[in-house]
This record gives C-alpha cells, structure tokens and sequence, in this order.
C-alpha cells in the first residue's frame, strides 16, 4: 500500500540547524506595557513599605565613581567637598542599599531577557545608524545623564518615578523638564533612532 | 507603623537582601516590559513608540494609589517616607540635561 503523499514541502532537517531546539520560534512580545508598569509600582510600593524611599540608579555610579577616585587620589577625595559626601568612616563607599539595589536590578533584567530569549550582543540603534555614530554617542549621552543626576538629585528612577509615586512637586517638575529636554534634543539625532 | 525600617526588628542587615530582592524585581519588570531596549525608550521622543509612558505612569499610579491607601489604613506613616527636596535650578535644569542625555545615549 502506497503512503498518501503531504503536500507540505519536504522538511530540511539540518539547512542551518544550530543544535538550538528553540531555533526559529519567534521570542516572546514584550508584556503588555499596563501590567508591567503595574508589577513595577507593587515593587517600587513595596520598596516604600519596606525601607521608606524608593527605588533608583544614579547614586549606585556616584558611588563607584567616589569609590575609584578614593584608590586614584585619596587625600583629594576626602577633602572635595561634594565627593566626601559620600565617604563614611565606618564602610566602605560601595556598601550602600543603592549599589545592591542596582546589583539586583541587572541580575533582575539579565533574567527577564533571559527567560524571554531576548539577550543579544548588540548596539541597539536604527538600521540606518553605524557603530561609529551610535557608540560615541552613548558616550556624550551617558556623561550629560550622569552629570544632571547629580545636579538633581537622582536620575529618571529616583526623582521621576519615586518622586512622582509620593507626588513630590521636585518629581513632577523633573519629569517636565525631562521630556522637554528630550523634545528638543531629539530633532538633532533622529538618523541615531529612527 | 510602615516603612519597616523605622521598626526596631529591622536591622541594618535586612537592608541588604531587601535591596537585592526589590532591585531584581525592579529590573525584572522593566525589561519585561520593553525598557531594556533604547529604540523603545527613545521612541518617545518621535512619537513612535510610547512604552516608556504607559509603563512609568501605570507604576507611579498603582504606587500612589498603594501609599494612599496604607496611610488611610494606619499601616504607613508618610511622615517616614522620602520626599526629594525641591532644589529648583538643580531640578530644572538636571531634569532638562537629562532629557537630552537621555535621547542622545538611549538610557
């Protein structure tokens, strides 16, 4: 007796087969922005009820910042004004609850695109942006975010969003300000993004 | 009363895996919901992808609501809670610089 024939094409099991058994199914979408955004205020809750502030980043690289400028130059470390903030008599510089924080933030994201297959080395950038343009950038861009931390008081984590959770007016009138800078920054590296 | 810390069980020892554990569950959801990748976060700013609102804003709404409510309840006291000092120039133009770095860099 003949085998009825499919009329499937014929599989190829081994054309580009990576040894991958998840090879070619399509990673998961990103959750709905709603529910995440609603799992990320039950923590960043929890993190009031718990500890009475909320959640942030740029302390956590202020502090590696005093932290390597205290092994370069101890002395002038600890007689600038602003740096000595954060050096204390008793512990060193980096055992902050920030710097664990922001530890288990990227152990935290590490995980989540794990689990959804999303972790890639790459430059995340348009198509119609080269390496040469998006690397140098992220550069200007991360010493211009580190430097308004400070001048604020904290970044996008700890004034916008904790700020504006317990309705700060500085978290408020940081979140306009950021999206006015950003507003009208955007124009000038459009090709960067989009 | 809430925030724990102001009890006196909670030792300066607990900190340590509290901020581990809140800080994971911080990262966990904001890669989850598309904050890991700078195209989404700076789409913003072309009007061409708006997650960073829609996360950010349903966070701070669930969290508002939650410390209003545990203050009702007599479980927290606001009192204990930070509230970042209004610095005016820091905040104005901090919050402007970090708008254009933010843009420029992706994060």
């Amino acid at each position: 007796m003949e085998m009825p024939r499919s009329n499937l094409p014929h599989p190829q099991p081994l054309a580009g087969w990576t040894g991958n058994p998840l090879q070619g199914v399509p990673p998961p979408r990103y959750a709905s922005p709603y529910a995440a955004g609603a799992a990320l205020g039950g923590v960043l809750l929890l993190t009031f009820l718990v500890m009475g502030h909320g959640l942030g980043a740029s302390g956590a690289f202020a502090r590696l910042g005093v932290a390597l400028l205290g092994l370069a130059a101890p002395a002038a470390t600890k007689a600038h004004a602003y740096f000595s903030l954060y050096l204390s008599p008793d512990r060193s510089t980096l055992n902050a609850w920030i710097v664990y924080e922001v530890v288990g933030v990227l152990v935290g994201a590490f995980v989540s695109g794990l689990l959804a297959r999303r972790l890639r080395w790459e430059a995340v950038r348009s198509p119609n942006a080269h390496r040469r343009l998006r690397l140098p950038l992220a550069l200007v861009g991360g010493v211009l975010v580190g430097f308004a931390a400070r001048l604020a008081g904290g970044c996008t984590s700890g004034i916008g969003l904790s700020g504006g959770a317990v309705l700060a007016l500085a978290g408020w009138l940081f979140i306009l300000c950021f999206f006015a800078g950003g507003y009208l920054a955007a124009a000038a590296v459009r090709r960067e993004w989009q | 009363m809430m925030p724990l810390t102001s009890l006196n069980f909670f030792s300066p020892w607990l900190a340590t895996p509290a901020a581990l554990l809140l800080g994971f569950g911080f990262g966990f959801w904001l890669e989850r919901g598309g904050l890991g990748n700078a195209r989404k976060l700076t789409g913003m700013f072309y009007l061409t992808d708006f997650v960073v609102v829609r996360v950010m804003f349903s966070a701070v709404v669930v969290a508002a609501f939650g410390l209003a409510l545990f203050q009702a309840l007599g479980i927290l006291d606001l009192k204990l809670v930070y509230l970042p000092p209004l610095a005016l120039g820091g905040i104005i133009i901090g919050g402007l610089l970090m708008g254009i770095g933010f843009v420029t860099g992706g994060y």
